[in-house]
C-alpha cells in the first residue's frame, strides 16, 4: 500500500493510515479509503457515505459507532458489495486484498460468506420463514464450503453447540418462528461462524433482543471471536456495549468517521466534542434522577449536509472555520485519529463524566 | 421416557388436528367434494377407456347411422354409425391431456420469466415485462386463432398456441410473489452469506410463489380444456378422427334440432368437466390461500 501521507491534504478525509504510519497491507484485513456511497434520487441525492476511512486490523474487534442515518450499515454492505441499487459506489475497499468496488459481482459473491459474513439487526426477519434452521444452516454451508449435504449437517450441529443452543438437534428440525429472537440470533451466528469467515461484520447484532439476551450475545460474540481468532466488525449505536467487546473503536457522523483509537483511551478521553457529547447521553444507572443529556439538534439531512464538519451546527465547540472547511483526518498520539478543527484538551479535560463511563 | 410420551401424543394431537381440519373444511364445502369426485370419475373414465368403452371410437358402421340412445348405444351414433358413449369416454383423454401440457408449458415458459424479471428488476424486468404485455394485449381466443393459422391446424399446434398466449399470466404472478419478499431481510441475509442469485430465486423465491401458482393453474385447467374445445369446434385445433368434444360438437352442429345426441353429449362432458374442474379450483384457492376469496 505504500506510506500514505498524514499531512492534511485539505481534502475531505484523505486517505491517512490510523495506526502505525508504516503499516504493511497484511496487517489490515479489511482497508476502506475515503468511501462515498451515494443514492441518486429524481429530486435530491442521498449521500449516505461521504468520504469513509477505515482500517480493521487481522484479529481485532473494530466497534462502528453513529447515530441512525450516519451511513454505519451502508458502509457495512458495501464491504460485501451488496449496497442495493441504485446506489453509487466509489472509492475504495480491500477486503483480504479483494478490491469490492466496481468488482463484479460474481467476484464479490465469493467473498460473502467465506471471507466476510454478516451478522444483521433483526434475526426474526433475516431467516426464511418457510424453511427449517437445518434446511438454512446446511444450504448455506454446502454453498459456501463446497461440501456434501451429510457434513455439512455435522458441521451445522457442531456451529449450533458452540453457540449454545440447547438440544441442537431438535433445534436443527425447528422453524425460526418457533425460536426466541436471542436463539435466533445464536443461529445466525452459528451461520456466520460454520462458514469460517476471516471477518465478521455484526450490523447492531442486539438491538433487536431484550436486555438481558442482549449481554449474552455480545458476551458469546466476544469468545467467540476470541476462540477463532476472528476480526469484526461490530456496528452498534449502544456505547454501553462497545466498551466489553472492542478493542478498537471509530466514531461515524454524517457519512464520515470522526474520531477512531483504542476503546479504553476513546471513552476515557474523548477528544472530538461529537465523541464527547455520545458519552455524555449514555444514560447510567445509579445516578440519581437526573436529567437525560441529549444532543441538540438533530442529524443532519443527507440530501443537504451541512458544509464544512458535518457536525458544527450541534457542536459545542465549533468555530468559524468549522462552517466552512471540513476538517481533515489527521493522527494524535497513542494510534488515534481525529477530525476535527478544534479537539477537546486530552486528559482529565471533562473529567468526572467521562470517568465513569471509562469504568 | 416421559419426554418420549409427550412426543408420541404431540404428533398424535398434530395428526388429529390436520384430520379434522381436513374433515371440517370438506364438511363446509360441498361443492369441493363433488367437484373432486365428478374430476376423478372423469379421470378415470379416461384412464379405463378402453376397459370401458362398448365400441372403438373411430369405428364406422352405417347400420347404426344416427341411432338415438338406447340399449345398443347409450348415447346413441353419429352420422357415420360411431357410437358417442366411447367418443365422450375417449375424449377426456383428450381435453385431460390438453389441459395439462397446455398448463405446464404455460408454467414452464411463465415462471421462470417470471423469476428473472421480478429477482433482477430495472430493465430486464421492464424488457420481458413489455414482451410479456405483447401477449395479453390480443383477446384471449384471437392470438391461439392466428398461432394455429399460422402454424398449420391439429390439436399440437392449438396446445401450443395456447400456452404462448397463457403465460404471461404466470410471469406476471411470480414476478408479484418474487418482488414481494425481494426487499426481506433473509433475502439480504442470503446474499450476505454467498448465496448466488439462481440459488435464491431458486430456493427462496420460488417456493414463496408455488401457493399461487397453483391456485392459478387449477382455475385456468378448465379454461384451457374450454378454449381447446372452442378452437376444435372452429375447426382449427383437433382433426378428425380424434376423439375431441369440441370437434364432435361442431361435426354434427347442423344436425342439432333432428338429432340433439350427437351435440348435446360432447357439449354436456365439456360443461360437467369446466365445472368440476372449476369447483376444485374454487376448493384449492380456499384452503391455500383464504385471503383470495
Amino acid at each position: 500500500m505504500g506510506v500514505a501521507t498524514t499531512a492534511p491534504t485539505g481534502q475531505p478525509g484523505g486517505v491517512f493510515v490510523p495506526q502505525a504510519g508504516n503499516a504493511v497491507m497484511t496487517d489490515n484485513l479489511l482497508e476502506i479509503r475515503d468511501l462515498h456511497v451515494e443514492f441518486p434520487g429524481l429530486e435530491r441525492t442521498v449521500k449516505a457515505v461521504r468520504g469513509c476511512t477505515l482500517f480493521v486490523a487481522k484479529g481485532e474487534v473494530m466497534g462502528l459507532v453513529g447515530e441512525s442515518g450516519s451511513g454505519k450499515s451502508i458502509t457495512a454492505l458495501a464491504c460485501l458489495g451488496l449496497v442495493p441499487p441504485p446506489g453509487r459506489v466509489t472509492g475504495s475497499i480491500r477486503l483480504d486484498g479483494h478490491e469490492v468496488v466496481g468488482a463484479l459481482d460474481a467476484d464479490n459473491e465469493r467473498l460473502r460468506g467465506g471471507v466476510a459474513a454478516m451478522i444483521f439487526q433483526n434475526p426474526g426477519k433475516a431467516l426464511n420463514p418457510f424453511f427449517t434452521i437445518g434446511r438454512q444452516l446446511t444450504d448455506v454451508i454446502v454453498n459456501v464450503r463446497r461440501i456434501q449435504q451429510a457434513a455439512a449437517r455435522g458441521i451445522a450441529i457442531a456451529a449450533l453447540t458452540e453457540v449454545r443452543i440447547a438440544d441442537p438437534d431438535r433445534a436443527m428440525h425447528k422453524y425460526p418462528h418457533q425460536l426466541s429472537g436471542g436463539q435466533l440470533q445464536r443461529v445466525m451466528i452459528a451461520m456466520a461462524l460454520a462458514c469460517k469467515p476471516k471477518l465478521v461484520i455484526a450490523d447492531e447484532p442486539t438491538t433487536a433482543l431484550d436486555v438481558t439476551i442482549q449481554a449474552q450475545v455480545i458476551v458469546l460474540l466476544r469468545d467467540l471471536a476470541r476462540e477463532h481468532g476472528l476480526t469484526v466488525l461490530f456496528i452498534t449505536h449502544d456505547l454501553g456495549v462497545v466498551g466489553s467487546v472492542c478493542d478498537r473503536l471509530a466514531v461515524m457522523y454524517a457519512g464520515r468517521v470522526m474520531e477512531s483509537g483504542s476503546v479504553d483511551g476513546l471513552l476515557a478521553s474523548p477528544a472530538h466534542p461529537y465523541t464527547a457529547s455520545l458519552l455524555r447521553a449514555v444514560p447510567m444507572l445509579g445516578r440519581g434522577r437526573t436529567e437525560l443529556m441529549q444532543i441538540p439538534g438533530t442529524v443532519p439531512n443527507m440530501a443537504a449536509p451541512p458544509p464544512g464538519c458535518a457536525f458544527h451546527p450541534r457542536c459545542p465547540s465549533a468555530g468559524p472555520s468549522c462552517a466552512s472547511e471540513v476538517p481533515a483526518m489527521r493522527e494524535t498520539n497513542g494510534g488515534r485519529s481525529i477530525a476535527c478543527h478544534h479537539p477537546l484538551p486530552a486528559p482529565a479535560g471533562s473529567s468526572e463524566d467521562v470517568g465513569t463511563l471509562a469504568s | 421416557m416421559t419426554a418420549e410420551v409427550v412426543n408420541v401424543a404431540v404428533s398424535a394431537a398434530r395428526k388429529v388436528t390436520t384430520t379434522v381440519r381436513l374433515l371440517h373444511f370438506t364438511k363446509h364445502n360441498v361443492l369441493f367434494v363433488v367437484g373432486c369426485s365428478l374430476f376423478l370419475a372423469i379421470v378415470l373414465a379416461a384412464i379405463f377407456a378402453p376397459l370401458i368403452a362398448p365400441y372403438d371410437p373411430t369405428a364406422i358402421n352405417f347400420l347404426d347411422k344416427l341411432m338415438p340412445p338406447g340399449r345398443q348405444h347409450l348415447m346413441g351414433a353419429n352420422d357415420l354409425g360411431q357410437d358417442i358413449f366411447s367418443q365422450v369416454l375417449y375424449g377426456a383423454r383428450t381435453s385431460l391431456m390438453v389441459g395439462v401440457v397446455v398448463i405446464s408449458l404455460a408454467m414452464a415458459i411463465g415462471v421462470p420469466i417470471g423469476l428473472v424479471a421480478g429477482y433482477f428488476g430495472g430493465h430486464l424486468d421492464t424488457a420481458l415485462m413489455r414482451i410479456s404485455d405483447v401477449f395479453l394485449a390480443f383477446p384471449p381466443l384471437l392470438l391461439p386463432i392466428a398461432i394455429t393459422a399460422a402454424l398449420g391446424t391439429g390439436l399440437f399446434n392449438a396446445m401450443m398456441a395456447l400456452a404462448v398466449s397463457w403465460f404471461p399470466w404466470y410471469s406476471r404472478i411470480v414476478r408479484g410473489a418474487v418482488m414481494r419478499i425481494n426487499n426481506e431481510l433473509y433475502i439480504s441475509a442470503a446474499r450476505a452469506m454467498g448465496v448466488g442469485s439462481v440459488r435464491i430465486m431458486l430456493r427462496h423465491a420460488l417456493p414463496n410463489s408455488l401457493t399461487p401458482i397453483i391456485v392459478q393453474g387449477s382455475m385456468d385447467f378448465g379454461y384451457a380444456i374450454l378454449a381447446a374445445a372452442s378452437l376444435s369446434f372452429i375447426g382449427i385445433g383437433a382433426q378428425p378422427p380424434t376423439p375431441e368434444w369440441g370437434l364432435m360438437a361442431a361435426l354434427s352442429r347442423t344436425r342439432f334440432i333432428d338429432n340433439w345426441w350427437t351435440v348435446t353429449f360432447p357439449g354436456l362432458a365439456i360443461f360437467v368437466t369446466v365445472l368440476a374442474v372449476n369447483l376444485v379450483g374454487d376448493g384449492i384457492r380456499d384452503t391455500l390461500d383464504p385471503k383470495q376469496q
